[in-house]
């Protein structure tokens, strides 16, 4: 058993397999040799970890046991990345609010789960997808701070980049 | 899902790099038009840049992207950048390879040619065309030079196997050409849309660069044609260049050289469609203004043409540029109509024909073509009566056993 602190002084005991689906603790647990660990201090604190970090744990509960993805098996990482599919498990854990998605895609990044940074982005890709960008900034709360002379510029060399 | 307003500007960039490198590459134009951070970090990001480069190094004939890996991809990107290095020192220690064009090199995969047309203004025009490999259409052919503050500005370096390409050399005057374009992924050649300009000019002859490139081979070939006389040219193809990059067979000396005469009959106007049930059946009309006396020339044509192919044509628009390889008898051959714009624009429309008829003046009877008392009917100027009566001719033969 494992104790994770979150940086809101929440205390958690969890199963070390459960843990270990983190690369950041398991790194840490196996560096120090402890089996406390204060994983996520993110972003200066600005967000409330408790929420996020449970479902991230109802997260790794489920996973547990699965091999992890390892880092030199780097065709399995792009598959990974580029298939488009989610399990129906996944699916379901990951409707959430976009401030949830957001902020469990943060806890993913910080403590290294990379099934569920894949799940979490690809759903945010999956929201993009066939959306203009007024509707992208519409649905992620982004300002359009171009001036028109600047995004017709853009507009312009995105031509030539790719199709519109 | 609740559509709560998030706000995304929250997620620090390292998070959205991995959301945008898990989006198609074709998806992430749209992302960097959504504000200056976007942009930035699009543009800023070795890692993004590296996956579009990847991405587009995967587009070997047509390979599903989805199943390579990151390695492959690199690994093709390096080996397509070192076959073009190469190609590249080759161009550049064979200058003499290129006839009649003042200025042609490569530029890590673009082959551009141009032709100084005075004032050291270069008029050197090439164009990128999506690729429908990465899933998007193809457009409309324009050529245009690309904006120079593109990121594909002039001369600006593409890995060759991401799209179409097609290089035009605008020359003096009236001669002008176009290469042929190729399909980089899938090897799919356009051929037509190399339709060769004519000088009429006192050179009597033309050099145009062909440039042939597929997902197996490179080769550059230049195509002399040279006038012999009214509507026949002799056309001479030398293979310059030859490199299979599969089997890395490589010919660079001038081995193949293939001489053939072809006959060119060009500024023909259509004049009339007729439409059976089966085909479409196009008269056309000579409007040459050259006037050397050739009897055996035919001054009318009646094409066949499967129906498809026609729809959309209307009679004053095209003028027509064909090229039929006939010398005794006429037979069947790619036509392409050619839709003329000021400037560098063309549209092409290509089609197989099959030539059913041809009129000569003595199908008008006329003691002679050339007789002064029978000055040559125009059909384009205000004599309606010849080209009534070339129509009733050619429906009567559309009615005739061939």
């Amino acid at each position: 058993m494992v104790l994770l602190v979150t940086s809101d002084n929440k205390n958690f005991v969890v199963d070390r397999e459960v843990a270990d689906r983190s690369v950041f603790v398991k790194n840490t647990l196996e560096a120090r040799g402890l089996s406390i660990a204060t994983p996520p201090m993110l972003n200066g604190g600005c967000f409330e970890l408790t929420s996020p970090f449970l479902q991230v744990l109802e997260y790794c509960q489920h996973h547990r046991g699965e091999p992890l993805p390892t880092t030199d098996d780097a065709n399995a990482d792009e598959n990974r990345k580029r298939t488009t599919d989610i399990g129906e498990w996944d699916r379901k854990f990951i409707t959430v609010d976009h401030e949830m998605l957001f902020e469990i895609i943060l806890a993913a990044n910080y403590l290294d789960i990379k099934p569920l940074l894949d799940v979490g982005c690809k759903t945010i890709g999956n929201m993009v997808k066939g959306k203009s960008p007024e509707e992208v900034r519409k649905l992620f709360d982004i300002v359009n701070d171009f001036t028109p002379e600047e995004e017709a510029q853009i507009k312009k060399e995105n031509e030539w980049a790719e199709d519109p | 899902m609740e559509q709560t307003s998030a706000n995304g500007g929250a997620l620090p960039a390292e998070c959205w790099e991995e959301i945008i490198l898990r989006l198609p590459p074709s998806k992430i134009p749209s992302i960097r038009l959504l504000n200056r951070r976007f942009c930035e970090l699009i543009d800023g990001s070795p890692v993004i840049k590296y996956y579009l480069d990847l991405f587009s190094a995967g587009l070997e004939e047509g390979a599903d992207t989805g199943s390579l890996s990151i390695q492959d991809r690199q690994q093709k990107l390096e080996s397509y950048c070192s076959r073009w290095e190469s190609f590249d020192r080759a161009e550049r220690a064979a200058p003499l390879l290129l006839p009649d064009i003042d200025d042609a090199y490569v530029d890590k995969g673009f082959f551009i040619c141009g032709e100084d047309a005075g004032g050291g203004k270069e008029d050197i025009h090439f164009m990128r065309l999506p690729s429908p490999a990465i899933g998007l259409t193809q457009k409309e052919w324009t050529i245009q030079a690309p904006p120079a503050s593109t990121p594909y500005g002039r001369r600006r370096a593409i890995y060759p196997p991401l799209d179409l390409f097609a290089i035009s050399v605008l020359s003096q005057e009236e001669s002008s050409f176009q290469i042929e374009m190729f399909h980089m992924s899938d090897g799919t050649r356009y051929p037509n849309y190399g339709v060769m300009g004519f000088d009429y000019g006192p050179r009597q002859r033309i050099n145009g660069i062909r440039l042939e490139l597929t997902g197996r081979r490179i080769s550059a070939r230049v195509l002399t044609l040279t006038r012999l006389g009214r509507g026949a040219f002799e056309r001479n193809v030398q293979d310059l260049f030859v490199w299979d990059w599969r089997t890395g067979e490589k010919r660079l000396e001038r081995t193949q050289t293939r001489i053939m005469t072809a006959r060119f009959i060009d500024e023909y106007r259509l004049i009339g469609t007729v439409r059976r049930s089966d085909k479409n059946v196009l008269i056309l009309w000579d409007t040459s203004s050259d006037t050397t006396n050739d009897h055996m020339r035919p001054h009318g044509l009646i094409l066949e043409t499967k129906p498809r192919n026609v729809s959309g044509l209307t009679v004053p628009d095209y003028n027509m540029n064909h090229e039929l390889p006939f010398r005794e008898s006429h037979s069947s051959g790619v036509v392409a109509f050619t839709l003329r714009h000021p400037g560098f624009e063309a549209t092409f429309v290509e089609m197989e024909a099959r030539v059913v008829g041809v009129a000569t003046p003595f199908d008008f009877d006329l003691e002679s073509p050339d007789s002064p008392a029978h000055p040559r009917p125009s059909l384009t100027g205000p004599d309606r009566l010849w080209r009534h009566r070339f129509l009733d001719i050619a429906s009567s033969r559309l009615l005739a056993p061939m």
